[in-house]
């Protein structure tokens, strides 16, 4: 299975889904990355309004190809994570449009990094 | 101390989305009665006006940078992602009539509104970074996701 940068896929809780709700996460790495070891870079969307902060990135239904599944979600930043291809249980749920995803990615580089992200 | 009400930026006509429709409603009923290349132009016009105080909003807050570290400006913050969601909505409805040759003469409004939506994503980053942040006062249950999610594949991958 190819997982492409901009992707959306929600991955199931670490330990399983009994231990907390599976999040939505876009993928960030290349494909040509999440090809040379089958893993990849993501990072987590939450609908939650408790941690929408100023590392929070907030997304709507025009960033993406299809409307998303809830209200109110934000991207957090600097929860950036790692993940096997493998750990992924249930097809793509998204993908994120490309000016958006540029956006996004310029604010982790900003925020998050102190680095320019900007594409060439 | 800096004030700035970007949704302001956006002229009444505008920010009550009358602008937007009458862009649309010019195409829809009165393209065959009037020629429309001149209200296109001016409305075109106040869209760059309005992309031309952007930009010179972001320069500002760029020359302001060393003064607003550490300010609160989470007004302004809300303010800029209350104006994107609703320039994201306008720039989303001229897309979906982008499809059909007979709008293709909205593509300039497009490209305007496209680029508003840069320069304000660039203006909310300057805020965010400037910004006076909250303390933390409780480690959140995704970030203790995250950091296991990524502890389990590092385990996975050292162990093959």
């Amino acid at each position: 299975m190819a997982v492409n940068q901009r992707d959306v896929y929600i991955l199931p809780h670490p330990f399983g889904n009994n231990h907390g709700e599976p999040h939505p996460h876009i993928v960030l790495s290349v494909l040509e990355a999440n090809e040379y070891e089958n893993t990849f870079v993501a990072v987590m969307i939450t609908s939650s309004a408790v941690t929408k902060d100023d590392l929070s990135f907030p997304i709507n239904d025009r960033m993406f190809e299809k409307p998303l599944a809830k209200k109110d979600c934000h991207v957090r930043m600097h929860l950036v994570t790692m993940a096997f291809k493998e750990d992924i249980d249930r097809p793509k749920i998204n993908t994120m449009k490309i000016a958006a995803f540029k956006e996004l990615m310029e604010d982790i580089g900003d925020l998050i990094f102190d680095y320019d992200f900007q594409s060439k | 101390m800096i004030t700035l009400d970007l949704n302001s930026v956006l002229n009444s006509q505008y920010r009550e989305n009358r602008g937007y429709k009458k862009l649309l409603s010019w195409h829809f009923l009165l393209r065959s009665l009037i020629p429309i290349s001149w209200p296109l132009k001016k409305a075109n016009r106040k869209l760059a006006t309005i992309l031309t105080t952007l930009k010179e909003t972001h320069a500002y807050l760029i020359e302001m940078t060393p003064e607003l570290k550490g300010t609160d400006l989470h007004t302004e913050i809300r303010s800029a992602e209350k104006l994107l969601e609703y320039l994201y909505e306008q720039q989303g409805v001229l897309e979906d009539h982008m499809s059909q040759s007979r709008f293709r003469a909205l593509q300039p409004s497009l490209d305007i509104t496209s680029e508003m939506i840069h320069v304000l994503h660039s203006i909310s980053r300057v805020l965010r970074k400037n910004t006076l942040k909250q303390p933390l006062t409780k480690r959140s249950e995704e970030a203790i996701l995250a950091v296991n999610r990524s502890k389990k594949t590092m385990n996975k991958l050292y162990g093959r």
